[in-house]
């Protein structure tokens, strides 16, 4: 190792520092008195520390920041659409299903819930049948034969949209499936977010 | 922390595009000197800076105040334009060692070019351009975008004293290289 190498290595920071007169430095200051070569080496760190200092920013386009609004806009509308547009295949059999199981709730028969229902759920099921009776009175249905048709409906779209669904399994559903959980993922990104700003 | 920005950035966050559409304003010169120069290239830095605001829109509900927002930008810059940069490598053909330092020398030889200090900052910058690519990077944060080293370390999450080492390495690798030049001048003289 040379004598010069130490004071080589911190001649850079001393040049960018501004040459300071820390006690630090001594030794160096001392060198550099001594030494043509660390001299013309610091001369030419002064000339690059100068340089750099005007190190020249290169400018984006004039509309680059109208480019980038625009794409941003463009994808903001492109997700608010896609919360409008489930694929039917996704939303008829969980709407048929979710339907199936309510009508099925409610066509329980009141004498079975009232034992042991909550009572606002017993006023529920007590009246509606007695609402339906005077209906299905008119279209001299029995009350069963109406339940049967009416579930039965239900439970065959039910049926229909899971099996279109399982039968029509392309890549294309499973980008819709991603979509939907990158879509959950985000509303809890942004619901978690949200209460620990409240926090 | 006292961020200039910090009340654009909560607007931005509750989804107000004016509010964001200044934030771009704001940032972007130093975003796109960033892009350009890790991947040189106009046209690159141009559809990278796109795509980094398009992650800062996306990512900015999960930004927490905890760091400065332009650390934040710069940080998610960095990694942006380094992917890019990986996806175009075998493209560009470019060398990142450290070798290169120390073969940095000037392209030009004519010694009227090297006579006024203009074209020997114009030529320093060239080989500024020249250096690997973690050099340029510190070099572009603290001399054009005038972060300290503090915000340095943590854009680039390397220890503040690993950026000193980087920033003395260029401008001793710069200043041998002005010294080439030099003996290149007295020669022809």
């Amino acid at each position: 190792m040379s004598l010069c190498e130490p004071f080589r290595r911190q001649l850079p920071q001393y040049v960018a520092d501004g040459e300071p007169l820390e006690a630090a430095y001594n030794s160096l200051r001392e060198h550099l008195r001594v030494c043509p070569s660390c001299n013309a080496f610091a001369e030419r760190l002064r000339l690059v520390e100068g340089a750099l200092r005007t190190y020249p920013s290169v400018s984006p386009v004039p509309d680059m920041a109208e480019r980038i609004m625009q794409a941003v806009s463009s994808e903001s509308q492109t997700r608010q659409e896609e919360w409008q547009i489930l694929p039917w295949d996704v939303w008829v059999p969980v709407l048929a299903f979710l339907l199936a199981v309510a009508i099925a709730l409610m066509s329980i028969p009141a004498d079975l819930l009232s034992a042991g229902a909550a009572p606002e759920w017993g006023t529920v099921v007590i009246h509606l049948p007695r609402f339906l009776n005077a209906w299905l009175g008119s279209l001299q249905i029995g009350e069963g034969q109406f339940w049967a048709i009416w579930i039965g409906i239900f439970a065959a779209m039910a049926g229909v949209g899971i099996s279109l669904s399982l039968s029509n399994w392309t890549p294309e559903h499973s980008q819709s499936l991603d979509r939907l959980e990158t879509r959950v993922t985000d509303m809890a990104t942004r619901l978690w977010g949200h209460g620990r700003r409240v926090h | 922390m006292n961020d200039p920005l910090a009340d654009l950035v909560v607007r931005a966050q509750r989804g107000d595009m004016s509010a964001f559409a200044q934030l771009v304003a704001q940032t972007q010169n130093g975003v796109y000197n960033l892009a350009y120069s890790v991947l040189h290239n106009h046209e690159d830095a141009q559809d990278v800076t796109q795509e980094i605001y398009l992650r800062v829109w996306r990512a900015l509900p999960s930004f927490r105040s905890e760091a400065k927002f332009t650390t934040w930008l710069y940080r998610l810059a960095v990694n942006t334009c380094l992917n890019k940069r990986r996806q175009l490598r075998a493209q560009l053909n470019v060398i990142d060692s450290d070798e290169v330092l120390q073969s940095l020398t000037a392209t030009d030889k004519d010694p009227l070019t090297v006579a006024l200090d203009k074209e020997r900052a114009t030529r320093l910058w060239a080989a500024v351009d020249r250096l690997p690519e973690k050099y340029r990077l510190v070099i572009g944060l603290f001399y054009q975008e005038q972060r300290s080293y503090q915000e340095i370390a943590e854009i680039l999450s390397l220890p503040v004293g690993t950026v000193k080492a980087h920033l003395n390495r260029a401008r001793a690798a710069l200043a041998r290289s002005l010294g080439q030049d030099q003996e290149g001048e007295d020669v022809s003289m």
